[in-house]
């Protein structure tokens, strides 16, 4: 039962900032008004409401058909986007559809019953079915002018109702693309292992060849890692082992028995420890250790005793200059005692002459304490009466010069200097007497040491230096003599090691040689299998998708041609009309190239490369009516979004017969912004329409200019 | 959309083993969803081969340094 739309409600939607109810009439609804009033957001509004998120998918190359891409469904100045459609079937029966605020938000209310229901599965609808035969946006007529093949059988498939076959092979080639990536990642990982296998194996092989190459200078080839060849490569090792404990009355070690190559460093390790314990054991060797040290101390006895010879020295030179200045200790100590005696004597007579000029002094300031040029007072010297100040002043210091103060003090200061540097040197000469003291005590403990060392005590007058020297030069004999014993076993000790060294080589060699087969074996190890099986599973995915997409791409052509040859008579009928000649031979498309042909005589042409754009657009639009004719589902309702485009006037006079005719059987809604076409439309045939006129846009909203209902 | 699969399957040559099959209904499953799942079921897939050939390579990366 066809539905046709009653009412549209718009609210935030693209253009329409503002709710807006528009009441549609059955037959003709002609959109008209100039470019951007929001005409294409009331033909997108019944499509948006019907398939929300939808609308936004699908491209052919790079126009998108049911809409453009990141389109923008909410009125930048409003908050939410809502639409609702009502519609009214032939029967009487309600439908309520209502989308928003978001894309996958919407109600379906069936004579004011909510359903459970997708909005397009209440009309009967398939996504096929809306962009074949409800909905003709512009971008659909463009295509088909397209010059690329893959456009024209995009728009073409779509056309006659294969949009789902197009989605899943749009699907197939995206899964296809993403799969190459990862295939590629997986596979260059696995080249990146092979170039790190090949790299280690050649410096494996190189070290391995340096080895090989050291052995074979010693006569030595591989085949010594075969059990027999070891045995034969530890044997010299292990004589010459035995040897040295002989020559040198060692207890032979017990080593571990070598049977393989594998055994090899655990013998080699074992041998370098018996043979350092060996050599730290033997008693030459503490010998040397002992003379060692004993040097060490002699050398240290000798340094000792050279300091306190010194010390000796210096104070004996001390004593020498304190005798040279000052005499012996006893006239030191006279000089001191007759320094005393004279100081007491000069302190005496200082004393004496102070206690008279005191008097002098006290009677000056006596004096002063009298008013200026008072001249009633007697001199205390002269005893001359009423004498001034100045007079008495000048009698005070003849009579200090008189009295011998200063030179008084003068001497008494030069005895006091003399009185301390004999004192300093008598202390001096103590100071000396404490360290020869204490130089005898170190001296006294320096001959016990040497005494030990020397095994007896030192006679009287035995030089301790020579004694030192002798027992130095001793012990240089001795490790002179240990040298050559000592030499002798190092070069047996060096014998070993050499044939150690061998060994040691060769375990190298052997360590060399299995890690090149171990990564010989990376490639058969389970990890390395399992990688080449991811690969191969990601082929086998790529593989199926190419197959999946062949067979797919034959299920078009095949759906296609059987779509088609439904569609073909009344795509022809359609297009003579339109045309208006009735003589226009058949035309029919190509699904090889995708191409409009068609045929004169024996000659096919294509239409394609040979027609203009007016005529391209008459077949995309021939070919969408002749859809939607066809069509069975429950949309009674037609949208055509401005489809004249490059149609001239004659032509569109028949599209507007051709509409208004189509009118008569279901609601035609079509936009334009041409008054020509406006009208043709409103003139043609006899069928109800009304007008829904829109005024230029206000930079903020779509606005209704009229709405006129026509009889 | 699983009718298409299926057919399609049909028109391919492939062999009845038993990883195709569980594939196959794993993709019939997606199928069901919509065009778009099967979009995501391979992608999905490839990327668990991916990270399962990264982790056999540092297995086999961790072997050769130890070799």
């Amino acid at each position: 039962m066809p539905y046709h739309i009653t009412k549209i409600e718009l609210e935030g939607f693209r253009g329409f900032r503002n709710r807006k109810h528009l009441q549609l009439e059955q037959g003709l609804v002609i959109v008209y008004g100039p470019q951007r009033s929001g005409k294409s957001s009331i033909l997108n509004a019944p499509v948006w409401a019907l398939i929300g998120s939808e609308a936004c998918k699908g491209t052919i190359g790079p126009i998108t058909v049911r809409e453009r891409i990141e389109w923008q469904e909410r009125n930048i100045h409003a908050e939410a986007c809502q639409v609702a459609i009502h519609l009214r079937g032939d029967d009487g029966d309600s439908l309520f559809i209502q989308r928003g605020p978001t894309r996958n938000h919407y109600v379906v209310q069936r004579n004011g019953a909510v359903v459970k229901q997708p909005p397009l599965g209440a009309l009967r609808l398939t996504l096929d079915g809306l962009v074949s035969s409800v909905f003709l946006p512009q971008e659909v007529v463009r295509a088909v002018l397209s010059v690329e093949p893959s456009h024209r059988r995009a728009v073409f498939t779509q056309l006659v109702g294969l949009e789902d076959l197009r989605a899943l092979e749009e699907c197939f080639s995206n899964a296809s693309e993403t799969l190459g990536k990862l295939a590629n990642q997986i596979a260059h990982s696995i080249q990146q292992i092979d170039a790190e296998i090949k790299g280690q194996v050649a410096l494996q092989k190189k070290r391995f060849q340096e080895v090989s190459g050291k052995l074979r200078q010693r006569g030595l080839s591989d085949e010594a890692l075969c059990p027999e060849g070891v045995h034969s490569l530890v044997s010299p090792c292990v004589q010459a082992l035995m040897e040295f404990c002989t020559t040198y009355r060692l207890e032979p070690p017990k080593l571990p028995e070598v049977g393989a190559a594998e055994e090899l460093p655990g013998f080699v390790n074992e041998v370098r420890t018996v043979l350092s314990r060996l050599e730290a054991g033997c008693p030459e060797t503490q010998r040397q250790k002992e003379l060692y040290g004993k040097r060490h101390i002699l050398e240290g006895l000798l340094a000792e005793q050279q300091k306190i010879r010194n010390a000796r020295e210096q104070i004996h030179c001390a004593r020498q200059t304190i005798a040279g200045q000052h005499g012996t200790e006893e006239d030191l100590k006279q000089a001191i005692e007759e320094f005393e005696q004279t100081l007491r004597e000069i302190n005496e007579q200082i004393d004496r002459a102070g206690k008279y000029l005191r008097m002098i002094q006290e009677a000056l300031l006596y004096f002063e304490t009298l008013p200026e040029g008072t001249a009633e007072v007697e001199c205390p010297v002269c005893r001359t009466a009423r004498v001034n100040v100045a007079h008495l002043r000048l009698h005070l210091a003849s009579e200090m010069e008189k009295a011998g103060l200063e030179p008084l003090r003068q001497r008494r200061q030069q005895i006091e200097r003399l009185l301390r540097e004999k004192q300093d040197a008598l202390n001096q000469l103590a100071q000396l007497a404490e360290q020869e003291k204490k130089l005898e005590a170190e001296w006294k403990e320096l001959v016990n040491k040497v005494s030990q060392m020397y095994g007896q005590p030192l006679a009287p007058n035995e030089s301790l230096e020579l004694v030192l020297k002798a027992m130095d030069e001793a012990a240089q004999a001795e490790l002179k003599q240990l040298q050559g014993l000592l030499e002798a076993r190092s070069k047996a000790i060096r014998k070993v090691q050499e044939e150690l060294e061998v060994l040691g080589q060769v375990v190298q060699l052997h360590q060399e040689k299995r890690r090149l087969q171990m990564l010989d074996d990376i490639p058969n190890l389970p990890e390395y299998r399992a990688l080449l099986g991811l690969q191969a599973h990601a082929e086998l995915y790529i593989g199926l998708l190419s197959e999946l997409k062949r067979a797919l791409k034959k299920e078009i052509e095949q759906a296609f041609a059987v779509k088609f040859e439904d569609l073909k008579e009344k795509l022809n009928e359609l297009y003579r009309r339109l045309l208006g000649r009735n003589d226009f031979p058949q035309i029919w498309i190509d699904a090889d190239k995708w191409e409009v042909r068609t045929s004169a005589g024996d000659r096919e042409t294509s239409l394609t490369r040979v027609f203009n754009v007016g005529d391209m657009t008459a077949v995309a639009l021939c070919l969408f009516l002749a859809s939607a004719m066809r069509a069975s589902h429950d949309a009674g309702f037609l949208l055509l979004d401005d489809p004249i485009q490059c149609l001239d006037e004659a032509h569109e006079l028949r599209l507007a017969e051709i509409l208004a005719e189509l009118a008569k059987q279901r609601q035609v809604v079509v936009s334009c912004s041409r008054s020509s076409f406006l009208q043709a439309l409103q003139t043609a045939g006899t069928v109800r329409r009304q007008v829904i006129r829109l005024a230029p846009w206000d930079n903020s909203s779509c606005r209704l200019e009229a709405e006129t209902p026509e009889a | 959309m699983k009718e298409v699969l299926e057919k399609l399957f049909q028109q391919i040559p492939v062999s009845p083993t038993e990883p195709m099959e569980k594939l196959k209904q794993e993709l019939f499953a997606a199928a069901e969803q919509g065009p778009e799942n099967i979009q995501d079921y391979f992608a999905r897939a490839g990327q668990s081969l991916l990270e399962e050939a990264k982790t056999l390579v540092q297995r086999l990366r961790s072997k050769i340094g130890d070799s």
